[in-house]
């Protein structure tokens, strides 16, 4: 069943930060499509009170770029929290290496993958 | 095969700037098991054969030599080079390197220039005191990580360390010598260590909290009183470390116009140090960051973003800006992987320029890159030294020498021999 906060576009403040686990687990299958890769941590009190579960995707979009990340609840998770890789440097500059205020919103789609930033570059290759 | 046939070896980790040196290696033909290594080093020995880089020329696979051929032929052609990287590789690699450098007049970089270069330079420099990691060990009391999250950069730091080993002068261990301090803008997995001997402050802002303690120094009340007063109190009851880490680095940085606020961070450890000893160190970062750092500091009295033409080292050298600048036609990278660390608007830079990669595995830059030439693991599968963050060389011990790739060593001197 949807919450009604489901469908809300919210500005939220989101923290880049290393995760050991993730950073293993991205040298292991940075090449294989997985959906694993493209993550987002939340708490359990921040995703309950904004109607997001585990496995969701969210649909994150910052100076006009977007990555959809598959929600992951962890309680170590402070504040909103996308690991430091290809994801999130896909958003964000130097001033905001480390934190930026961008929208979450809901989406009915699978993760990004790093297959989709890749050919992006591709396409920049003269 | 019987236990007989396994090997144990120990040997130093080259997984990030702590370089453990108690990492306990068991072979039966491969590794079977590692031990004391976190989860970040077992993984480097254990799944050192795999994902391996193969020598390609723009993802045709080719052999070895042409690669080389290919990749000295691109360095000659080049009118503006730049070299980045090096940061996983070792000081005798980073040193030829460095030649390359000087021999072809160009720029030269490492990852410390949007990581924590200006911290090590004030080190260097001895714009803020500094110790080593086991003098923190035997003698620190307050134990202050501000901006950084050891439990996922640096996993043992905190075990071998600062916070719960027995030093020579701290006997009793964390539960009563050490007093935690934890400065970040969220709570994480380090904050959690937090219990009544220890304070964590959650902030907004690191220049605001620099203006509270102040306040606090000159008796001005402000929002995190009474954590800074107890903070203060502690100071008083013996030595302290300060581990800055990439959120006090950004968090000095003034995010609207990019100015940086390091001359009141310095400020507030001088005044700190009227209370009590107090010493910074780089909380932590690439295996052999400080080993480029300090290479380059001696050769050319400058830490990174180097120009060998120019022979100076300016902001506008750094990798990142000479790729948004279109300032360079070709980039050597070694040992880093900038499409997954540099921001996307870099990325899409190198896409557009002649890039080298030589690295011991695939990585996201040898997707987009003309030329990859597989190197050695630098102290898995080839010698040489390290220098840790507080400044100590340590010798590597590889634990395979009968690997059929070439170290670094080896390929930068063949680079060299041919431009």
């Amino acid at each position: 069943m949807f919450r009604f906060g489901e469908f809300i576009k919210k500005e939220e403040e989101i923290i880049i930060a290393r995760n050991i686990f993730h950073a293993v687990k991205m040298e292991e299958n940075k090449f294989n499509d997985s959906e694993e890769l493209a993550v987002v941590y939340l708490n359990s009190k921040f995703a309950k009170k904004n109607g997001y579960r585990e496995g969701m995707t969210l649909k994150v979009t910052y100076s006009g770029r977007s990555v959809n990340l598959k929600v992951i609840i962890s309680e170590d998770a402070g504040k909103p929290t996308i690991p430091n890789c290809i994801y999130s440097n896909y958003l964000v500059n130097f001033q905001t290496f480390k934190k930026f205020t961008g929208s979450i919103e809901v989406i009915d789609s699978v993760p990004t993958k790093t297959r989709e930033i890749i050919d992006l570059l591709k396409s920049y290759i003269l | 095969m019987g236990k007989s046939d396994e090997n144990t070896q120990i040997t130093t980790c080259p997984g990030c700037s702590c370089l453990c040196d108690d990492i306990k290696i068991i072979q039966k033909n491969r590794v079977i098991k590692v031990l004391n290594a976190c989860r970040r080093g077992a993984n480097i020995f254990l799944n050192s054969n795999k994902g391996r880089a193969v020598p390609s020329i723009r993802e045709n696979v080719t052999n070895l030599e042409s690669a080389l051929e290919k990749a000295g032929e691109l360095i000659t052609d080049s009118r503006r080079l730049a070299i980045y990287g090096l940061d996983t590789t070792t000081s005798e690699a980073q040193n030829l390197a460095i030649d390359l450098a000087e021999k072809t007049g160009a720029y030269i970089d490492d990852n410390s220039s949007y990581c924590l270069g200006e911290f090590v330079e004030m080190c260097l420099k001895e714009t803020l005191p500094t110790t080593t990691l086991d003098d923190v060990r035997d003698n620190a009391y307050v134990i202050i990580y501000w901006g950084s999250n050891p439990f996922h950069s640096i996993p043992r730091h905190m075990s071998r360390y600062s916070y719960f080993p027995r030093g020579k002068n701290r006997q009793r261990g964390y539960e009563e010598d050490r007093f935690l301090v934890i400065i970040d803008v969220r709570n994480n997995n380090t904050s959690k260590l937090v219990k009544r001997n220890g304070v964590f402050l959650e902030i907004e802002s690191d220049v605001e909290l620099i203006n509270e303690i102040n306040d606090f120094l000159e008796d001005k009340a402000s929002k995190h009183t009474d954590q800074i007063a107890r903070i203060v109190r502690e100071l008083r009851k013996g030595d302290a470390i300060i581990f800055g880490g990439l959120g006090l680095k950004y968090g000095l940085k003034d995010s609207e116009n990019g100015s940086k606020n390091y001359g009141e961070f310095v400020n507030l450890v001088k005044k700190l140090n009227k209370i009590s000893n107090v010493y910074f160190m780089p909380a932590g970062f690439h295996p052999n960051m400080r080993g480029f750092n300090e290479a380059l500091f001696k050769r050319t009295g400058y830490l990174n973003k180097y120009n060998f033409k120019e022979k100076t080292s300016k902001n506008k050298y750094e990798f990142s800006r000479l790729l948004k600048e279109d300032k360079i036609d070709t980039a050597l990278i070694i040992g880093s992987d900038p499409v997954n660390s540099l921001p996307f608007e870099f990325s899409k830079k190198l896409s557009g320029i002649k890039t080298i990669v030589i690295d011991p595995r695939q990585n996201l830059t040898s997707l987009i890159s003309e030329v990859v030439i597989p190197s050695a693991i630098s102290g898995v599968e080839s010698r040489g030294t390290m220098v840790r963050s507080d400044g100590l060389k340590f010798e590597l011990n590889p634990i395979s020498r009968n690997t059929c790739y070439l170290s670094d060593e080896y390929i930068l001197k063949r680079l060299l021999d041919v431009v």
